[in-house]
């Protein structure tokens, strides 16, 4: 169990990878707590964590909201007294070329992504410094060094993300915090699936015609990037700082 | 879901430079993941406590005197491994030599032993391993390169290039072998402390400048670049091939 006992708070942890992350936490001894700006999606990952025998509670909250981010670290921290592990997960993936972005939502794209994960982290440094340790993992993306084209607000928000976990590592490592990214390649979730309407091989060959070729051929699974959360959570990744792992099926080498 | 563990039951790995330092906490740490490990090298007394090490923790070793630079010489290790254990599954690129000097003060046959044994080294083995691993459909390959290989290290010049070198290779490799599900990745230590690097850091004064120069402000342990490896061995890393995961306490970042 690697990691017994941590409190792990996952942001858009109601579906997708974050929900993956969750449930891997949970193997590895972790109590959570589980964000979600859909109340619903939030109940049901705490409740699979529950049916595996693991400890969880839910909050919603929109993390472009600084507001509702204090309340959610208030409660987090009034039920479990401390946060571990950070894991900024949150957002949205949407296709749109730049002509038609309209100002709503650009601004709503680095909001959830960049605004969101600032926020929590703003939130977890003075709970995390007080203990002098802290896991911080932020979901950048493929998308953050190599823009995808029809994604462009997507690609400026991850890139964001990736610029502050940099910054931030260095400026929290001398607290004992510890900043790292995962930049995903194509994975197949409901956050992927739906706005495609794809699905399986047939979205695999959209994604390689339109964004080049994966040389695994095939798109990732959640379970593909769930681990790569544990490692970066865990003392495995004692002398990892401020970097970034990028489980991508060699789209981008 | 089932998420994977960082077990290498039943798999047979190859690492040279396999008698000291990095190379030595990789084969324990396979070992100890449930692999039976082949550990190469020029010096068969440390080889020999290495193989004595492994057995004790209780999985199957195998000690050949190897210089990588040398074509016969890494023939004969893959022979030597197939004939003991019939299969080779993963691959760790890792035996080096280094000469501190800058290149405007740097020798002809120092620049070779550097690029000999560091980089046509690592082409020889790869393409010796790889041959077996294709015949199979199946393996892992995992190269040792360096921060240096990224930002360069004036007094480690040569040691520097063929660093850079690798980390071209990983790609190339992971590029060629993918469509027989072969995994090639490499790992970018910072300084760790090992009598390989000893002479950089060995002095207290020496010592104090280069961990000024670290955001984490400390050398590495072997098994803080063990843990990277075995991640990349494991199925926990299905989805990342062609990657270079930089450890060096945040000198990157």
């Amino acid at each position: 169990m690697k990691l017994k006992d941590k409190v792990a708070l996952v942001t858009g942890a109601g579906s997708g990878l974050g929900q993956a992350i969750a449930l891997a936490f949970t193997r590895e001894g972790a109590k959570l707590v589980i964000n979600d700006v859909v109340e619903e999606r939030a109940a049901k990952t705490v409740a699979d964590i529950q049916a595996l025998g693991g400890q969880a509670m839910a909050i919603a909250a929109d993390v472009s909201d600084s507001q509702q981010v204090k309340q959610m670290f208030a409660q987090a921290v009034e039920k479990y007294s401390t946060i571990d592990i950070l894991v900024n997960n949150a957002g949205l993936l949407q296709a749109a070329e730049i002509p038609t972005i309209d100002d709503e939502q650009w601004k709503r794209m680095l909001a959830v992504h960049l605004d969101g994960t600032f926020y929590c982290t703003r939130e977890a440094v003075p709970i995390m410094e007080a203990k002098g340790s802290g896991k911080i993992i932020n979901m950048a993306s493929i998308a953050a060094t190599t823009g995808l084209g029809g994604a462009s607000h997507y690609s400026a928000a991850k890139g964001g993300i990736m610029a502050f976990t940099k910054a931030a590592a260095k400026e929290l490592i001398g607290k004992g915090i510890y900043v790292n990214a995962i930049a995903p390649g194509f994975i197949e979730t409901p956050g992927l699936k739906e706005p495609v309407g794809m699905e399986g091989k047939a979205l695999a060959e959209l994604i390689q015609a339109a964004f080049g070729k994966i040389l695994l051929d095939r798109l990732g699974t959640p379970e593909e990037v769930a681990p790569v959360a544990v490692f970066l959570a865990s003392d495995e990744s004692s002398f990892m700082v401020g970097q970034v792992i990028s489980p991508n099926g060699g789209q981008v080498i | 879901m089932t998420i994977p563990r960082l077990s290498l039951d039943g798999r047979v790995a190859i690492v040279t430079g396999g008698s000291r330092g990095i190379g030595r906490a990789i084969a324990l740490g396979f070992a100890e993941a449930g692999a039976d490990v082949v550990v190469a090298a020029r010096t068969v007394a440390d080889l020999e406590k290495v193989a004595q090490e492994i057995e004790a923790i209780g999985r199957r070793a195998l000690a050949v005197e190897t210089n990588i630079a040398v074509k016969s010489d890494v023939d004969n290790m893959v022979a030597k491994t197939l004939e003991k254990f019939g299969a080779v599954d993963i691959l760790v690129n890792n035996a080096a030599i280094n000469i501190m000097r800058p290149i405007v003060d740097l020798r002809e046959d120092g620049w070779d032993k550097v690029m000999n044994v560091g980089l046509k080294g690592y082409y020889l083995c790869s393409q010796a391993v790889a041959r077996v691993m294709m015949e199979k459909k199946s393996g892992n390959i995992i190269n040792i390169t360096s921060g240096a290989a990224e930002k360069a290290a004036p007094m480690l010049g040569a040691y520097s290039i063929s660093k850079a070198g690798v980390a071209m290779l990983t790609q190339l490799l992971a590029i060629d072998l993918a469509s027989y599900n072969i995994r090639v990745n490499a790992i970018g230590p910072g300084m760790v402390k090992t009598g390989f690097s000893q002479p950089m850091w060995g002095n207290p004064d020496m010592l104090k400048a280069i961990e000024s120069t670290i955001p984490l402000g400390r050398l590495a342990e072997p098994e803080e670049i063990m843990a990277v490896a075995l991640f990349l061995a494991s199925d926990a890393s299905s989805y990342i091939t062609g990657q270079t995961i930089y450890v060096d306490g945040g000198t990157l970042a």
